[in-house]
């Protein structure tokens, strides 16, 4: 442990005394942030395009209000790019029309017929249940245990209200409203919208069974302060930046410390090659984190950045620092000359970048572009922090968290093999 | 008697069709300076890398303070018990002398006063100055400091002064001997003859991966014949055939005429020759030296630059 942490030490502290490495690592993702926060933080900017089709209409085709209620919220998060499907239409094939000959991922909610009427009988059912649960804990006397606050003739017309309650209850009872969300599973994003109109619906049922302004509470809380255009950039540019950050210093610290014989002198000292990769993987992990802290405290402090990293997120800041640290052995142990190397990390950081999401949703992506961007590295560690900042630890995140952890094992090993602790 | 620190028998290395190290044999005794002399090329270095466990030996066996270094469990251990001085020396450019060291010292269980090693190489002004900052002799003076810094028995030293002006030559030769002074035992490579001749209780001649002579290096002078030599530079062709054929052990190196001096008239005699002869060519007379060993072992002159002429 001695050994790695002497390589860790080694290597922050040079990387500290680089001047350009810590500009391109840490001030360089900086401003990016603050450039894209700038240029895109308008609050009408969506980021999840979704096609809506409201079946909740009477007769002469006029949605119902709690329909046009549930469709204003989701407007007012600014998380989606909503396009309206007329009732009489086959979603699918309408959405598929709108989108074009180039194609693209789509997602369609559908807010079935009745939804309106469902939930507000829902609303008063379960406001019903709440008093009857009340009346039942007076009458048993648990509100006020040995002090009575109720007469024998009291409790005895109070039970008799609850029958009727009962029967109102009885005769309001509707079923359950579904909505419909339709993707395709292999769009990772679809994922997050998932989430997201999840928790909307989640705070619009607890805003139905509250009291007084439910609905237009829950409006204010969505739509501002949790998620913002910032959010959506935030991860993809740690993201992107953890890995330019370990490909680019890994391949330009072995290849360098290579050709000027450094390495060579380790080797030669009971530093095992294993010790070397190992502390190596954790400098890079440590300063992955470095990069994080710094972008969510300036996202934090100046940018309004609202979400708080959670264990997905730390997980997926480690995976990804190993991930692309293998990658970046990989590329050292393949090709030795020092400019090459380099050349071949930008080769693959950049090109990276653009087809992953970082900077733009592929939501309206060509196909065969979405097909690369699901073929590479980063999009799944974008996709597990976006999980993990905009919506928790959702079971979609656990495949990002497993490919990510999957492709870091992959990579070590084979940049393991690459890299020499012995001449031939 | 001394025990042996090195044993190497038979000692063979190929690089697909170029055979770099050629059956070689030899020991290196406990608490001497051994060096292996030879131009660039001739397999000095990787002889020493193989020693150290950085190449595979392609055959032979090659035991090392007494562990096989074909064996890998033997090698970690042997690692924490030799230093090693790399060919063309580099450390972290951008951490201090002191940082540096400390880099190597960390890598083992046990390790010397890095305060006290940084004043025993004389560097204790840089001690935090950056590496690249320093002098060429300053840099191999921290990397000799770096082979000791875990006190070890064997120190191995690959050209310790290549590209060192003469004045850091020579402190660099200072510090090798105030080595063997402390017992330790130090292989050294150099190309460098007076380097050998200076530090090395005995040499070893490398060419073309083969050893072509092994002994003390008094010994070895002494095969040279323990005499001085007669130098003639720049002799056109036609007159060279006749100082041959005049001065039958002449050698001839190109357009140099070289005779070994075994009695005072023979020098006589050629400064006669030469007056008789009207050759104008300046007479040089140089002391005994490995230069004349290994022109006389084969044929060739090692230049001050490694290469052969």
């Amino acid at each position: 442990m001695r050994k790695i942490i002497a390589v860790v030490d080694l290597t922050l502290r040079n990387w500290v005394r680089i001047r350009s490495a810590v500009f391109f690592s840490i001030l360089f993702p900086l401003i990016l942030l603050l450039i894209f926060s700038t240029v895109f933080g308008g609050e009408n900017d969506p980021s999840f395009s979704l096609f809506v089709q409201n079946l909740d209409t009477d007769e002469d085709g006029v949605s119902s209000d709690m329909s046009k209620v549930f469709l204003e919220i989701l407007n007012s998060t600014d998380v989606f790019n909503i396009s309206e499907i007329p009732a009489n239409v086959d979603a699918n094939s309408f959405a598929k029309d709108e989108i074009g000959p180039l194609g693209g991922v789509y997602r369609i909610l559908i807010i079935p017929e009745g939804f309106g009427s469902n939930i507000v009988l829902g609303a008063v059912g379960n406001r019903i249940s709440v008093t009857q649960s009340t009346i039942q804990m007076l009458l048993q006397e648990e509100i006020s245990p040995g002090a009575p606050i109720l007469g024998q003739q009291e409790k005895e017309q109070i039970a008799a209200g609850g029958d009727v309650l009962d029967n109102i209850v009885g005769e309001i009872a509707s079923e359950k409203t579904h909505l419909v969300l339709m993707f395709d599973p292999s769009d990772t994003s679809g994922q997050v919208v998932y989430s997201i109109l999840l928790s909307i619906t989640d705070s619009f049922n607890n805003g139905l069974i509250g009291v007084g302004e439910s609905i237009s509470f829950d409006r204010e809380s969505i739509s501002q302060d949790t998620f913002s255009a910032v959010d959506y950039y935030l991860p993809g540019l740690i993201g992107a930046f953890i890995m330019s950050t370990t490909v680019i210093g890994i391949t330009s610290q072995n290849t360098e410390f290579r050709k000027r014989g450094i390495i060579k002198r380790l080797s030669l000292t009971p530093l095992s090659r294993l010790e070397w990769i190992v502390g190596s993987i954790l400098a890079q992990t440590v300063l992955a984190f470095i990069l994080t802290l710094v972008m969510f405290a300036v996202g934090w402090a100046v940018l309004g950045v609202t979400a708080v990293p959670n264990l997905l997120v730390v997980a997926m800041v480690i995976a990804g620092a190993i991930q692309f640290s293998g990658l970046g052995m990989l590329i050292a142990g393949l090709i030795k000359d020092i400019e090459s190397a380099n050349a071949a990390s930008n080769a693959i950081v950049l090109p990276m970048m653009f087809l992953s999401g970082v900077f733009f949703p592929l939501d309206s992506a060509p196909e065969f572009i979405r097909i690369i961007s699901n073929l590479l590295p980063l999009k799944y560690l974008i996709d597990g922090l976006r999980f993990g900042l905009i919506s928790g630890f959702p079971e979609g995140a656990i495949i990002s968290l497993a490919i990510t952890f999957g492709l870091a094992v992959v990579f070590v090993i084979i940049g393991s093999i690459t890299t020499k602790w012995q001449e031939d | 008697m001394s025990s042996v620190a090195i044993k190497v028998e038979g000692l063979v290395k190929v690089y697909g069709a170029i055979q770099a190290v050629d059956n070689i044999s030899f020991e290196i005794n406990e608490g001497e300076i051994f060096a292996l002399l030879g131009p660039n090329g001739a397999g000095k270095t990787t002889t020493l890398e193989i020693l150290q466990s950085l190449r595979k030996a392609t055959k032979g066996s090659v035991y090392v303070l007494g562990y096989d270094i074909s064996d890998n469990k033997n090698v970690q251990k042997l690692k924490k018990e030799f230093g090693v001085l790399p060919q063309d020396f580099n450390a972290i450019d951008k951490l201090t002398v002191k940082e540096n060291l400390s880099v190597i010292a960390k890598m083992y269980d046990k390790h010397v006063n890095l305060d006290k090693l940084i004043m025993t190489l004389n560097l204790e002004d840089k001690s935090n100055s950056k590496f690249e900052d320093l002098s060429g002799g300053l840099k191999q003076r921290l990397g000799i400091a770096g082979a000791l810094v875990n006190d070890p028995k064997m120190i191995f030293l690959d050209e310790p002064t290549t590209g060192l002006d003469p004045r850091a030559r020579r402190d660099v030769w200072r510090v090798i001997e105030g080595l063997k002074k402390e017992g330790k035992t130090i292989f050294l490579t150099t190309h460098y003859m007076d380097e050998a001749e200076i530090l090395a209780d005995r040499v070893a001649i490398i060419h073309k991966g083969k050893i072509v002579a092994i002994g003390e290096t008094k010994t070895l002078l002494e095969k040279s014949g323990g005499c001085r030599t007669m130098i003639l530079e720049d002799v056109p062709e036609s007159i060279t055939k006749e100082i041959k054929n005049r001065f039958p052990k002449a050698t001839i190196v190109g357009t140099d005429v070289r005779i070994q001096i075994l009695k005072l008239k023979e020098v006589n005699e050629m400064i006669s020759y030469l007056t008789k002869k009207g050759i104008e060519q300046s007479l040089q007379i140089t002391r005994p030296s490995l230069e004349n060993v290994f022109l006389g072992l084969t044929g060739v002159h090692l230049t001050e630059e490694g290469e052969l002429a």
